[in-house]
């Protein structure tokens, strides 16, 4: 209570000093006289009683600062007045504080930005308990093969398993697409068919409903499904009452009833929209010859090596079949495999985020040596006029800190622009982006190291040449003494800044090119006015793929007729859904077994006649199909450009040979060979072969068309699904997608990379050109004397300009050589990311090295020129 | 040891308070003549230790201060004793007499070398 009455008396006291009645001068004066009086009063003369008065009174400037600090907060009044008076002082100079604050948003805005993608991505922890503790353990054959094992090893492998807990699996093939009806759309949703237990081991909740257990993976257990937060926002819009819903399959085989939804995050195996348990997915017979992958939880203590090596001695155990005796265990965490294919982007851009912001503390370090330059003088004044070190001192960090401080709130502004912006642009399907919000952390620890690059170059160099040359620089008036050593920091400052500059344009450049290769690389077919349709099938009317095979045959002429459709083809696999979708080993006529199975992988194809024509791709020798290449006539097959060189180098592979397994009796003749094509993969075009459906032999079938259009692709979608309606025969348009569309998604993330990287090296050469004209404009302010006396002696403005210049000029080139060094070292990191260049490509870094020359030239055009318009007479009566 | 005492902490608000309670409402230099006139000249109070005390008193409600006319017809800040310094004089006081009991017993002769 006392306490609190003196702090409001003291609070009063700071602010009402004009209403307190209270004037301690007065008290001061009373208690003088006073005691004056009583002196005389005792006999002694007046002068000397005043004198003693004083004397007994002691020092009145000490007591009056004692007094005002009991009064009010003198520390915080004091505190406030040098926090005006440093305010000032950066109002005075709007250009310095511009630039500094500009800076220091871009660097700590971007770089804040780019880890909070990182970390979103990369960093954050998935909806999982202790996900590192999470790993799935797959087979791979001795020629590098993935394999899967059937479904009694994994359980006897986990049953004995010291390393692993306890382990779920899910069937090989990760999440597939499949037909479902939702109210009355029919759409593809990816399902996973996981063992009951499969969240569980994850350690993963509902975020809606319940999770699957066990239970549910019962035989005869009633079919249940969770599906996925990103399915249930696109694709059930979010409903609430989406709890015993049902999910009718297309084929009407059976129907889900959904009792979950999973939080984002866990779209495991990759892309799942919906999990159901195996036992409610596959019939009987089926599910014995299926393969599965095996995920696990590691026991207390036990490492992913553990784990690997234990399963490892399994495959080999006393008893296991030879195919087993020939597996290599392959075991990755969780972590690894969901977040896994971004790690490199990732790493790029966090190296490019600290990148920057090393050069945004350089930069800023820069601007406030060459600030001190000019201040040396002041503070040096100040000192000698016996303002306390402490208090000169206390200045500089409040200037600094507030620069620091607009700087962190300008970037706070950049760094939401800039994450909005990433959002905006990223690729659909990178992992969990739409939950991201700006990191405090990283923002705090970003303004936390510009802060104290601020304080260290902002405030040591000042005081420390301020104390060594005071007398120096009050008596001559000359600078320089002091500050040469200065300037050579400075300089060496934006040499480091040019070297840092050239390492993130160098990896931009890389990127961007890597991209335009990959935008530019030949597809072998049109994209453009391509639309690729998935169909759904009907089990009740196609009981079989024969079945199913000869409703498409049938089909195609009737949908080739419609308007606007100028071929139609069915096919197989998914646009750029990679290699292992459908291929094989095939062998040409002759080869032995092993040669065979040793030969390259090829991607199978299953295409009716229109294929070709449906692409756009040019039959290169021999002929595509026709309406007699059908079951009974001689089998035949088109070939890509690599198989026919793989296969046959050098040799014309029309009328060769291939059968589909060394010793079996099916060969096929080439007929034909077409361009090799990136419809699997935009970065690898692979060899292939085509067969004709029309005598097919095998046991799966296309599921999806490729339709080449007149007009907008997307513009016969209605009259295509009409017209299988009206066919009725049980096949039915399910989506479709122009290919152009489907573009983006293998080029999603390259662009991405490309723009940030561009952003990021835009911003630092950006901030290269300004740490150049700080210090080069600083050199011409200092040397003005000397450049004065040279014009004097006759030296042309040309000479004065190439004098500044060639100062900056070989700063630069120091920079660009350790830069130069630095980016080929770095670039390394690319690599994964690179397409069609290589890492330390010389054309892309020259180009590097001159863009980073010419912005810093550009950068020393002012400071040059002003240099060349010095005044003699100005300059040499100046003392400056 | 011929020197004037310092003021220990603490001992000169007792002495204010005390001075105002005996001798009623007082400037800052009357208080600062009355303490070393009791003291017997042995404490001097400059401005730098009265004034502020007195400042602190007057902030913690002990005292008030007013402007006032002396016995000379000079302007003078009389402060004089509120209710809670009353109090504040009475418990400190207490506190003393036991503080100064409790030091002499330790400073007494006889209790050297035990």
């Amino acid at each position: 209570m006392r306490s609190l009455r003196a702090l409001l008396a003291r609070v009063r006291g700071l602010f009402g000093r004009s209403a307190s009645d209270h004037d301690i001068a007065d008290e001061f004066a009373a208690h003088l006289e006073m005691s004056a009086a009583e002196y005389e009063r005792r006999g002694v003369a007046p002068q000397e009683a005043r004198r003693r008065a004083r004397m007994d009174a002691g020092g009145l400037a000490a007591a009056t600062e004692t007094w005002r600090d009991q009064r009010g907060f003198v520390r915080l009044e004091r505190f406030l007045r040098t926090v005006l008076q440093a305010s000032r002082n950066l109002r005075h100079a709007p250009g310095f504080v511009t630039i500094a604050v500009l800076t220091l948003a871009l660097g700590i805005g971007l770089a804040t930005a780019v880890f909070t993608v990182a970390d979103g991505i990369a960093l954050r922890r998935l909806p999982v308990a202790e996900q590192s503790r999470i790993v799935v353990m797959w087979s791979r054959t001795k020629d590098g093969r993935f394999n899967q094992y059937p479904v009694e090893d994994a359980t006897d492998f986990v049953r004995q398993s010291r390393a692993v807990r306890e382990a779920a699996y899910f069937a090989w093939f990760g999440s597939a697409p499949i037909a479902v009806r939702n109210g009355g759309q029919v759409m593809r949703l990816n399902r996973a068919a996981v063992s009951g237990n499969f969240f569980t081991v994850l350690g993963a909740r509902a975020l809606l409903g319940r999770a699957l257990d066990s239970a549910d993976d019962e035989p005869g257990a009633a079919p249940v499904t969770v599906i996925s937060y990103d399915a249930w926002r696109r694709a059930f819009g979010s409903a609430r009452d989406i709890l015993g819903r049902r999910l009718p399959l297309y084929d009407g085989s059976r129907t889900y009833t959904i009792v979950g939804v999973m939080p984002p995050g866990i779209e495991y195996p990759t892309g799942t929209e919906f999990w159901a348990p195996i036992a409610a997915s596959f019939p009987e017979k089926f599910r014995a010859r299926l393969g599965f992958d095996v995920v696990g939880r590691l026991a207390p203590g036990a490492t992913v090596d553990d784990a690997a090596a234990e399963l490892s001695a399994f495959f080999v155990r006393p008893g296991a079949s030879t195919y087993s005796q020939n597996l290599v265990a392959v075991v990755d965490t969780f972590p690894d495999l969901v977040l896994g294919n971004m790690k490199p982007a990732l790493l790029a851009f966090a190296v490019a985020a600290a990148l920057l912001l090393l050069i945004t503390c350089v930069n800023v370090a820069n601007l406030l040596l060459v600030r001190g330059l000019g201040r040396v003088r002041e503070i040096a004044l100040r000192l000698a006029l016996g303002a306390g070190r402490r208090a000169v001192v206390t200045q500089l960090v409040i200037e600094n800190l507030i620069l620091a401080m607009a700087g962190g709130l300008a970037g706070l502004a950049v760094g939401w622009g800039a994450l909005r912006l990433f959002v905006a642009i990223a690729p659909a399907r990178t992992p969990r982006l739409d939950q991201i919000g700006l990191d405090g952390r990283a923002l705090l620890a970003a303004v936390g190291v510009t802060t104290i690059a601020m304080l260290v170059f902002g405030v040591l160099p000042a005081i420390m040449s301020a104390r060594v040359n005071l007398q120096d620089v009050l008596r001559t008036g000359v600078q320089h003494t002091s500050s040469r050593g200065h300037r050579r920091l400075a300089e060496l400052l934006v040499g480091a800044e040019v070297a840092l500059a050239l390492v993130v344009l160098s990896a931009a450049a890389l990127i961007g090119r890597s991209l335009l290769n990959l935008e530019r690389a030949p597809l072998g077919f049109r994209a453009d006015h391509l639309l690729v349709a998935d169909l759904a099938f009907r089990a009740d009317l196609l009981q079989d793929m024969t079945a199913t095979n000869a409703a498409l045959e049938r089909l195609m002429p009737q949908l080739a007729a419609l308007p606007g459709i100028v071929a139609v083809s069915p096919v197989v696999a998914d646009p750029f859904s990679g290699p292992a979708a459908w291929s094989g080993s095939l062998a040409t006529e002759g080869q032995s077994a092993s040669e065979g199975a040793g030969g390259p992988r090829v991607n199978m194809e299953l295409v009716d006649t229109g294929y070709f024509a449906a692409m756009d791709m040019p039959i290169l020798g021999g002929r595509g199909f026709t309406a007699a290449d059908r079951t009974g006539a001689p089998m035949v097959v088109v070939v890509g450009d690599s198989a026919a060189r793989l296969y046959w180098p050098g040799e014309n592979p029309v009328g060769k040979r291939l059968v589909m397994r060394a010793g079996q009796d099916d060969v096929f003749t080439v007929v034909g060979v077409v361009p090799d094509a990136r419809y699997r993969s935009l970065r690898d075009a692979m060899p292939s072969a085509y067969f004709p459906l029309r005598q097919s032999i095998f046991a799966a079938g296309p599921a999806s068309l490729v339709v080449r259009t007149t007009g907008p692709p997307g513009d016969v979608v209605p009259m295509l699904r009409r017209a299988l309606d009206r066919d009725a025969s049980g096949v039915g348009l399910a989506t479709a997608t122009p290919f152009t569309t489907l573009l983006n998604g293998p080029l999603g993330e390259p662009r991405l990379d490309a723009f940030l990287l561009a952003v990021f090296a835009m911003a630092a050469v950006l901030l290269c050109a300004i740490g150049v004209f700080g210090v080069m404009a600083a050199t011409v302010r200092q040397r003005t004397r000397e450049i004065g006396i040279r014009t004097a002696l006759g030296a042309t403005a040309r000479q004065l300009m190439a004098l500044v210049a060639r100062r900056g000029l070989s700063i630069c080139a120091a920079g660009l050589v350790v830069g130069v060094a630095g980016a080929l070292l770095a670039n390394r990191l690319l690599t994964s990311l690179l397409y069609g260049i290589s890492p330390a490509d010389g054309v892309t870094m020259l180009g590097a090295c001159v863009l980073v020359l010419v912005a810093a030239s550009m950068a020393m055009l002012v400071p040059a020129l002003g240099a060349a318009r010095v005044d003699a007479v100005r300059a040499l009566r100046a003392d400056g | 040891m011929g020197g004037k005492l310092d003021i220990q902490q603490g001992t000169l608000v007792l002495m204010v308070l005390r001075t105002l309670d005996v001798l009623g409402p007082l400037h800052g230099y009357g208080i600062a003549r009355r303490i070393e006139e009791i003291s017997r000249e042995q404490l001097q109070l400059n401005y730098g230790t009265l004034y502020p005390a007195l400042l602190k008193l007057e902030q913690e409600g002990d005292i008030k201060g007013e402007w006032r006319l002396s016995e000379n017809n000079r302007r003078a800040r009389y402060y004089a004793l509120t209710k809670a310094g009353k109090k504040r004089l009475a418990r400190e006081r207490a506190d003393w007499s036991r503080t100064s009991a409790v030091m002499s017993w330790f400073l007494a002769p006889e209790l050297e070398g035990t």
